[in-house]
């Protein structure tokens, strides 16, 4: 039976400047500032995910149950309607099956900040790289296994961690930016002598 | 033989975001002809069977006639989800009212949308598929099993395979002209198989020009209602589809999709609650067989015998390839429904069912579907090549869990052999041979 999938490619804004830093090879560390930048206007732009920490308690006592039946936790219904809230609940099932243990052992804030952080993960797919992905390869920019080791490096990104934080203090996105990246500071002389590049 | 009575008309009432309710016409909005059935069966559809098919034909003509939410990204946050509200008239309302919320959850999952189903008395004779004309004869042999056939290549490959042991009643549903010319060209091929019977079954739906949403989600419930509803007309509970596994999972190719954006129509779960829904009408378990859905689209494939080739070379996988309504209308070629044929009937051995000039284009190096099936394909060779391929398949891929009941072993081992067929394909696949060095980095 033919499908008629539809398949969503376009890219907001800020995720477009994560494109051209993509096919320019530019260092993970400046791509993935310019993810945790798109990241955090996506979020400010789609209302966040306000109930992030009720959806971490549904995860925790699903896991804890072992009633992960589907890719949504038990009760999540009206998540339909709102994109990000339905990608943390897709989120929270799969770390609910996949890491019922390790959700035992932490407590609610830190089950709260995991989901954060692969809610990061899962949005950055879902607005951004799943809609490059295609092009880079098609266009020859990069193999899949050295774009997959890519992303993966990028959204280890200390940065991205840092939002996720942010986010948990401002879960409907309002006034979400994101870190900026702190540098160590280099005294005048020193950077009289400094090596551009190194700067 | 059927009391003589006028035509019916029935009238639903539908209404969106708790709009004011608007009416359905299904003689004038939306066709529904079942009339060559009835006569096949020599008898009027059983009650629970008739308001089955209705409902189902209600609920798609709804699910064309409103449009979708906008699909722009960052557009608040909303997902492509609608709120719809109908009231069907129907034979029995009690029975439906009483199990409307097993028809609203398959609903839901198939479309995305909340529904809210209410149920009316419907006057008698008011029916489309009430029978105004005596019958003749039931010519269909006792022991035919009830198989659902579309026209694609999966339903044909096992239609082909189970005539080997059985005879058929194929139950097909077209939209147009086209759709019914090659249904019932394939199956004439088919009859070529075996002594066994195939008796075809035919229903007529269409929708007026007046629809605006093409995604038609709920086409899965409109193709399962009318099977399970003319196996009960058979008076048999079971119903047998054949779909492969990969194309029924039908995992997202990308994570930029939403929910059923990645099609549901023949997925284990929405088999699973139709099972539930005509269980609960009939008050008898209902069994939707597929043997198929541990199967790779090629595995299926081989599983036809050659006799049937010739009829698995007239069917129509394309996305677009009915719905254009245009005689020999080519399939595109670069479409997921294209491309999984070319990537199975390969892997299979069978490249040349297709003719070289098969499709409208005929290297979709630049599709994007393909782009996306092969960072698919990818991603799953990469969670199989980990110690947990399950649990890594569950992370990278959490819809995997809808799966259930198919075992986890099961599953992962189809999706084991899917991207072995990807890899033996390499240098004959036309589509990877021209994608050079940027196709074979990403298979």
């Amino acid at each position: 039976m033919p499908d008629d999938d539809r398949i969503p490619t376009s890219l907001a804004g800020g995720w477009r400047k994560v494109l051209r830093y993509l096919q320019g090879r530019e260092p993970a560390d400046r791509t993935a500032d310019a993810v945790t930048r798109a990241l955090a206007a996506t979020l400010r732009a789609t209302n966040g995910v306000p109930g992030i920490r009720g959806i971490a308690a549904r995860m925790q006592d699903a896991a804890a149950a072992g009633s992960v039946s589907g890719s949504r936790l038990p009760g999540s219904a009206e998540a339909r309607r709102h994109v990000p809230t339905d990608v943390a609940e897709r989120a929270a099932a799969a770390l609910a099956a996949g890491m019922p243990g390790e959700l035992a052992l932490v407590s609610s804030p830190e089950a709260a900040l995991v989901l954060a952080r692969r809610l990061l993960d899962d949005l950055a797919f879902h607005y951004g790289f799943d809609r490059m992905a295609p092009l880079l390869i098609r266009d020859g920019t990069y193999g899949a296994p050295e774009l997959q080791s890519l992303l993966a490096e990028v959204l280890a990104s200390d940065q991205v961690s840092k939002l996720a934080k942010r986010l948990l203090n401002r879960p409907d996105g309002v006034g979400l930016r994101a870190p900026s990246r702190s540098r160590p500071r280099v005294a005048p002389e020193n950077l009289l002598h400094a090596d551009l590049g190194e700067i | 033989m059927g009391a003589s009575r006028p035509p019916g008309r029935l009238t639903a009432r539908f209404s969106v975001s708790g709009g004011h309710p608007q009416p359905l016409q299904l003689s004038c909005q939306a066709l529904l002809d079942g009339h060559s059935v009835t006569h096949r069966l020599a008898r009027e559809l059983p009650y629970e069977a008739a308001d089955l098919i209705e409902i189902a034909v209600s609920v798609h003509a709804i699910d064309r006639l409103v449009r979708r939410p906008s699909a722009q990204p960052a557009r608040a946050g909303v997902s492509w989800a609608r709120d719809l509200w109908a009231q069907v008239p129907v034979r029995q309302p009690w029975l439906w009212s009483a199990h409307a919320s097993l028809l609203t959850e398959l609903l839901t999952w198939l479309t995305d949308d909340s529904w809210s189903l209410e149920f009316c008395q419907l006057p008698g004779g008011a029916g489309p598929l009430d029978e105004s004309q005596g019958f003749l004869f039931d010519t269909v042999p006792d022991d035919s099993v009830p198989v659902l056939f579309s026209g694609g290549l999966d339903s044909a490959a096992g239609l082909a395979a189970h005539l080997l042991a059985s005879n058929a009643v194929a139950i097909s549903v077209d939209t147009n002209n086209w759709m019914q010319h090659v249904q019932a060209r394939v199956l004439s091929g088919l009859q070529a198989v075996s002594d066994h019977q195939c008796v075809p079954l035919r229903y007529r739906v269409s929708v007026g020009r007046s629809s605006v949403e093409t995604s038609q989600r709920s086409r899965g419930l409109l193709f399962l209602a009318v099977g399970t509803a003319t196996a009960w007309a058979l008076r048999q509970d079971r119903l047998r589809v054949f779909e492969n596994g990969i194309g029924a999972i039908n995992l997202p190719y990308l994570r930029s999709q939403f929910g059923s954006q990645a099609t549901r129509s023949m997925h284990p779960r929405t088999l699973r609650l139709m099972e539930q829904l005509a269980a609960a009408i009939s008050s008898r378990p209902f069994h939707l067989e597929a043997p198929a859905l541990n199967t790779t689209k090629a595995q299926l494939i081989e599983t036809a015998p050659a006799v049937a080739e010739p009829a698995l070379a007239l069917t129509v996988s394309c996305d677009t390839g009915f719905s254009a309504r245009v005689r020999d209308h080519a399939p595109c070629g670069a479409c997921t429904s294209c491309l999984l044929r070319r990537q199975a009937l390969h892997a299979a051995g069978k490249a040349d069912l297709d003719k070289a000039d098969a499709y409208r284009d005929s290297s979709p190096l630049r599709s994007v579907a393909l782009q996306a099936m092969l960072w698919q394909a990818a991603r799953i060779r990469a969670c199989l090549d980990q110690a947990d391929p399950w649990t890594a398949l569950v992370s990278e891929f959490p819809e995997i869990l809808d799966t259930a009941p198919l075992a986890p072993a099961d599953v992962t081992s189809l999706y084991r052999s899917y991207i072995r067929e990807w890899d033996s394909i390499q240098s004959s696949f036309p589509v990877s041979s021209q994608l050079g060095r940027q196709g074979k980095a990403a298979l």
